[in-house]
């Protein structure tokens, strides 16, 4: 009996220790662009001069299930050159604009672990 | 009093012919509204009928390579109006390569959408943003397209631009005016380098005034009558 509740005491520990952590993010309401640039979870190609605004989302799982978080998100850019990203004042959105042609990754954190890569290219303006 | 009503027919003429509405100046994130400056550039199209009666006009549609043009930002305030006169905000281009800035002075730099950021001043924050689609010059008009002016008279010509799709374009023109033929006739008094040029009568004789803007030019005749003061002539 005691090598059972052992057992099961091991099971459930790891089940709450090792099985939690960052499940999905995605960029939610990103916002109309005028050309044909685009922006989605999966990746991106807007033309310089381009920004768009949305909302990081973050989703963690436990043992429990799976919970949004709401607080803690930030989105960074590998490449201030290509892209920029500021904080939206007053509430949870981000504006994501090209700067100057090239490729960078965008990159959506959780207390500073990395939930969500989305690789981005910016092309010359849309004439 | 007709005055006031011919100076907002004139504003609304405008807007109608640059495409304007007053859906075009709210911020894409809703945060506040973006309205087009005419207070101090001249010569500035979009601005054309603002007069005195206002000093801001909804946005154009299409704004001129080489043109200035100014940009203001106000927030909205609680109850869905705007915070008018808030200051703390700088007006940035998303690129460099389509627009610089320096304060709310922007000046266009090459075609294509450019998204202008009000941001707040002392940190990275963004309030909202704007889209405006930058054209370059196709076409100019000369209005009038030819002057006749009796020696010592002087008259402005405006330029009016479009681009290669026929949108008039907004925005203080950035133009060279040279006599190509006729010189002497006519004085440019000071250095003109926008849209707009006071053209001088100096002495009998025709000349042809050439204002380029961008790759666009035209050409206005000039016809000059009589002997002016000018050039020490005897009717003045």
């Amino acid at each position: 009996m005691a090598r059972y509740r052992m057992g099961l005491s091991l099971v459930l520990l790891a089940a709450v220790a090792g099985c939690s952590g960052i499940d999905h993010a995605t960029l939610d309401g990103v916002t109309t662009m005028p050309d044909d640039s685009t922006l989605s979870n999966h990746g991106g190609t807007m033309h310089a001069g381009i920004a768009t605004g949305f909302t990081p989302r973050v989703w963690t799982h436990d043992f429990w299930g799976t919970h949004e978080q709401s607080s803690g998100i930030d989105v960074q850019t590998s490449d201030a050159t290509v892209l920029r990203v500021a904080h939206v004042t007053g509430d949870k959105r981000v504006v994501v604009w090209a700067a100057g042609e090239g490729s960078a990754t965008l990159t959506v954190t959780l207390d500073g672990s990395p939930a969500m890569n989305v690789p981005v290219m910016v092309t010359q303006p849309a004439p | 009093m007709r005055g006031q009503r011919f100076a907002w027919g004139a504003a609304m003429g405008a807007a109608l012919v640059f495409g304007c509405s007053s859906s075009n100046d709210s911020g894409v994130l809703g945060n506040g509204q973006f309205r087009y400056l005419c207070g101090s550039l001249l010569g500035d199209a979009a601005c054309t009928g603002a007069g005195s009666l206002s000093s801001e006009v909804d946005l154009p549609s299409v704004i001129a390579v080489g043109a200035t043009f100014q940009i203001g930002y106000a927030p909205n305030n609680g109850s869905g109006g705007t915070v008018e006169g808030a200051n703390g905000y700088e007006i940035v281009p998303a690129s460099d390569e389509l627009a610089l800035a320096s304060g709310n002075t922007i000046v266009a730099q090459e075609g294509g959408y450019v998204a202008l950021l009000a941001r707040h001043a002392g940190n990275a924050d963004v309030d909202d943003f704007v889209h405006l689609r930058l054209s370059a010059i196709q076409t100019l008009q000369a209005s009038p397209s030819s002057l006749t002016l009796v020696a010592g008279e002087s008259q402005a010509v405006v330029l009016a631009a479009h681009d290669a799709r026929g949108a008039p374009l907004a925005g203080q023109l950035a133009c060279v005016w040279q006599m190509t033929s006729g010189a002497g006739t006519v004085a440019l008094p000071g250095t003109p380098s926008t849209g707009r040029v006071s053209v001088q009568g100096v002495s009998g004789g025709t000349a042809t005034l050439r204002a380029t803007c961008g790759a666009a030019s035209v050409d206005v005749p000039v016809t000059v009558s009589g002997s002016g003061a000018l050039d020490g002539g005897t009717d003045g």
